[in-house]
């Protein structure tokens, strides 16, 4: 190597300057070398070169490294996938427009049936999972990429979604986001645990962080919570700062924390005093309240025990009342309510119904006020019994459409929620919420749709075809909840357009939705048969 | 009926956009007719004329007809139907009798079995009946044939000397002497009809000047290489009568295919062949496809080149990762690897591993094997057990069970390296590569001895 690199030099100088010395050869190869004497020295230096050049070409094979021990991947404890799973997983992955709804049904059947993606599948399983429409695949991903992606995932720096991070560590070392996102991690894993570290660095904690913290708190809340919470309203109660903003954003998510938790002193206390100002036999109705603040309903408590807010609109002292009293109904736990309408509980809504005054916008003609009151409590308890009869009983009365109405929709059973969006709600579908109403019926809760749903919705989308945008909606649409259409839709699909649609309308239905929903539909069934 | 994966059949496309028209063909619901049997797929697809177009695959010996007016070769609709018969082989319709279009084309196509010479592969005898026509002929050849010499012969003056001009003025400045200062001289030794010569001046053109101390080495390697060559013509005489043909074909005296397929002393191998892999590569508007091939039998590499001018088809196809029952005739050579089809049979599947070698010890042996028979050799594919892929300080590396490394070649790309770690897992696999002087590049891994290709 040595000759090598003066015969390097002596080239990069020109023999013009210097002549290569070919004392330096290896002896092992001078007699090789026929370089008569007389040769000029260009020469010479190229016939010596073109000899060492295969000398060490010949003689300079791998080199030696003493590298460190090569980390190996644990051994996998579940099974691959089967054949026909890699195949349709080859299928989807090999696509520029990867369809992403099938690729997490896929995943999920994997996952259910403790699968994991083999060796040949995990690059491209692993490079789905950055595409920025798949991020909220990640997580699925981790659960089927087994032992072996989590080991290939080290080298490559795109890839390290995959290895779940150390929440304890962000918990204790990071920055202000990270503590935070790593604090609500850890609640979903262990509650408990959670609290316990909460409760040892409270002291430390800043005020923004403290409410920040608490509103993670609500992550799988119970009664275990309570003692801890009661006692950092005690300690607030105790510092008397009621009015400093900081103090007040805590003071706030304590209280909310607590209301949630029926059995917590505050909870009681607010509907100890709630309740009486219902009045179920009075024939004035069965809500009384004050014209003005009381002690109950006045300033001191309510924002300043409380932490409500004051209404927008509070030129009126009964509408600050009015107001407050909405706050607290969303905050009682629905079965409370029978205490004071004995009965049924179509006999409640009845009365309620019937019974309550108006809303403070008395220029409105919103008569609901309280009873959607009712529906942020009975989503905020999740109680479902209470969800199904309240929708059954207000929507069809006061055909109300509002989010806090919308979020009941998810409490009632499969059928009851088909039957009810075919008769209630199908109209709303081109309505603004309808984001929301195709939510509902795509939500992880349900199974696949009967076929009477299918058709009904997919009806729904035949109207869609006259507006560009709308196409792609729902195209989108059909993509996404393709779990949930019945397979057996497909030859259907060509006779929902109505007698009236106009034959590019027809094209339209026939690209956009029929031609992709029926590739589709067979993918899913090929999953289905794994 | 053959298997092909998806993989194999999507390296077929001769673009991305023909592939990704091809893949949404692979639809059943888009074909108006889609059936097959052992030897011959087929389907009519609607496209923008009036009558469908029909498609038709020759399963045995992987070739492709269409109807459509596509330039492209596959088409799309080969292509979609290829992939269509790939993904769900249980759909084809196998009981369908081949209609009249498809029947006479694959029946031409297999009319002529034992495996059907390709183009070029006659072995007619020479027509004889007119010796006054021939005599004039060899003559003329021969005529052109001295006319040809001379003109190499000054050629290899010219360089020589230009070569010389280098040396004594000094390598130092190359990286100013700009691409033009190179073409100068290849385009000369085109002239000379030396185009061996010219490709090797135009290559030290292609150095990358730029990138560090790496130009030096690679620059005086290949300018002694030059020199090198121009000395064995020079003594041609002497060398060994295969090392003679090397040397002519490196200078320029290439020959043909149609001409290696007629003489009768060629090294004719027939055996079951493993598509290794595959490598294209784009000169301007010269595409160059290098398929690599092991013969189970044999137990021996080749390579098939082909060439294509602009987006010219080419026409040969063969599948990475499948086996093939063929004939190939090498060009005579003292290394021999580069052979050309003569006849291509049935595709085969499980053919058995290559054989191994163990360390990167005995594939250095092989190496200077080559090199020692033919010293302008640059790569040599191998097979070799037990290499586990690591990174180390930036570099990927292959490295054997006693702890030697040789780096792999940057031109795979980081993705291809991630499908090599995930079937390792830190474990060692056997692996078949292209090694070269300094690098190596693998083609295909051996998993439960089946071979994939990477």
């Amino acid at each position: 190597m040595d000759f090598w690199n003066h015969l390097i030099n002596t080239a990069l100088l020109g023999t013009g300057k210097q002549t290569i010395d070919i004392s330096l050869l290896p002896e092992s190869i001078q007699p090789v070398l026929t370089n008569p004497t007389d040769a000029d020295p260009e020469t010479q230096l190229l016939r010596t070169g073109a000899l060492v050049v295969l000398y060490l070409q010949a003689g300079t094979g791998a080199e030696k490294l003493d590298l460190p021990p090569t980390p190996v991947c644990d051994a996998e404890t579940q099974a691959y996938g089967p054949p026909a799973a890699v195949r349709i997983a080859k299928k989807l992955l090999h696509t520029d427009q990867k369809p992403t709804a099938l690729l997490e049904y896929w995943l999920d059947k994997c996952r259910v049936n403790g699968w994991i993606a083999p060796p040949e599948l995990l690059v491209d399983l692993l490079n789905a999972g950055v595409e920025k429409k798949h991020l909220f695949l990640q997580t699925k991903i981790r659960q089927v990429a087994g032992k072996r992606g989590l080991w290939l995932a080290q080298f490559n720096p795109a890839w390290q979604y995959l290895p779940e991070p150390d929440y304890r560590m962000h918990w204790e070392e990071g920055k202000s986001t990270e503590r935070k996102e790593a604090f609500g991690q850890l609640r979903r894993q262990d509650p408990d645990q959670a609290r316990t570290l909460l409760q040892t660095s409270w002291p430390t904690e800043s005020a923004r962080d403290k409410a920040e913290l608490l509103k993670l708190l609500s992550i799988r809340l119970s009664r275990a919570d309570e003692p801890l919470l009661e006692q950092f309203f005690d300690e607030l109660e105790r510092a008397g700062d009621k009015q400093k903003p900081a103090s007040m954003a805590i003071r706030k998510e304590l209280v909310k924390l607590l209301l949630r938790l029926p059995e917590s002193r505050l909870s009681r206390e607010i509907w100890e005093n709630v309740k009486r100002y219902f009045h179920p036999q009075q024939e004035r109705g069965i809500l009384q309240l004050p014209a003005g603040e009381d002690d109950f309903f006045n300033a001191a408590y309510m924002t300043g025990r409380l932490a409500l807010t004051e209404p927008t609109d509070n030129a009126h002292p009964a509408h600050n009342v009015q107001h407050w009293m909405h706050e607290l109904i969303t905050f009682i736990p629905p079965f409370r309510w029978t205490q004071v309408f004995p009965g049924s509980r179509t006999d409640l809504f009845e009365s309620w119904f019937t019974g309550l005054p108006q809303g403070p916008n008395q220029q409105t003609t919103d008569p609901a006020y309280y009873i959607i009151a009712l529906a942020k409590a009975i989503h905020r308890f999740s109680d479902a019994d209470w969800a199904s009869q309240w929708v059954r009983f207000f929507k069809i009365r006061y055909k109300l459409a509002t989010r806090d109405v919308e979020s009941l929709y998810h409490y009632l059973p499969q059928s009851d929620l088909e039957d009810f969006y075919q008769h209630h709600i199908g109209d709303e579908w081109r309505s603004s919420s309808r984001t929301a109403l195709r939510d509902v019926i795509t939500h992880d809760r349900l199974q696949q749709w009967s076929l009477d749903f299918t058709r009904f919705i997919m009806k729904g989308l035949t109207n869609a075809m006259a507006d560009h945008y709308q196409t792609g909606e729902a195209r989108n649409f059909v993509e996404g909840a393709i779990r949930f259409i019945h397979p057996a839709i497909v030859p259907l699909l060509a006779d929902l357009p109505a007698a009236d649609t106009t034959e590019w309308q027809k094209q339209q239905w026939q690209i956009q939705i029929v031609t992709p929903l029926t590739r589709m539909l067979a993918i899913r069934q090929e999953i289905d048969k794994l | 009926m053959s298997t092909f994966t998806e993989e194999q059949i999507t390296a077929l496309a001769p673009d991305p956009a023909s592939l990704k028209a091809g893949k949404e063909l692979a639809d059943e619901k888009k074909w108006l007719v889609y059936a097959g049997n052992d030897r011959v797929m087929w389907g009519e697809v609607q496209g923008s004329g009036s009558t469908p177009y029909r498609t038709q695959i020759d399963l045995s010996q992987i070739a492709f007809k269409c109807s459509c007016p596509s330039r492209k070769f596959p088409c799309k609709h080969g292509i979609g139907l290829f992939i269509l018969f790939a993904r769900k082989p249980e759909i084809i319709n196998r009981t369908m009798p081949e209609p009249p279009w498809v029947k006479e084309w694959i029946d031409k196509r297999t009319e002529k079995t034992p495996p059907k010479p390709l183009p070029g592969a006659s072995s007619a005898p020479v027509d004889t009946t007119d010796h006054k026509k021939t005599g004039k002929q060899a003559k003329d050849r021969e005529k052109r044939g001295n006319e040809r010499l001379l003109k190499v012969q000054g050629g290899l003056a010219e360089l020589e000397l230009w070569l010389k001009d280098l040396i004594r003025t000094g390598l130092l400045t190359a990286p100013q002497k700009g691409r033009d200062h190179w073409q100068k001289t290849a385009a000369r030794m085109v002239d000379a009809q030396a185009s061996g010569l010219g490709n090797r001046v135009r290559e030290l053109g292609e150095i990358n000047y730029f990138s560090g101390n790496g130009w030096q080495d690679e620059l005086l390697q290949q300018v002694v290489k030059l020199f090198l060559l121009i000395e064995a013509f020079r003594n041609i005489d002497s060398l060994p009568p295969l090392l003679q043909e090397d040397v002519r074909n490196l200078i320029g005296w290439s020959k043909s295919q149609k001409e290696l397929l007629e003489t009768s002393e060629t090294e004719t191998v027939r055996d079951k062949w493993l598509v290794l892999g595959r490598q294209t590569e784009r000169q301007e508007d010269l595409t160059i496809q290098r398929d690599w091939l092991y013969g189970i039998q044999s137990k021996r590499y080749a390579l098939i080149l082909n060439f294509a001018y602009k987006n010219m088809p080419i026409p040969l196809v063969m599948l990475p990762g499948t086996g093939i029952e063929a004939e190939l005739v090498f060009y005579p050579g003292s290394y021999p690897l580069r052979a050309v089809l003569k006849t291509q049979g049935a595709v085969v599947g499980n053919l058995p591993p290559v054989a191994l070698l163990q360390d990167w010890e005995e594939a250095q042996n092989a190496y200077a094997g080559m090199l020692s028979c033919l010293p302008w050799a640059e790569t040599i594919p191998l097979s070799i057990s037990r290499l586990v892929p690591v990174k180390h300080q930036a570099r990927w590396l292959l490295h054997d069970t006693q702890g030697r490394v040789m780096e792999i070649d940057k031109r795979l790309d980081e993705e291809r390296i991630f499908r090599l770690l995930a079937y390792a897992g830190g474990l060692p696999l056997d692996i078949t590569l292209l090694r070269s002087r300094t690098t190596v590049l693998p083609l295909g891994i051996w998993v439960s001895g089946n071979y994939r290709v990477i």
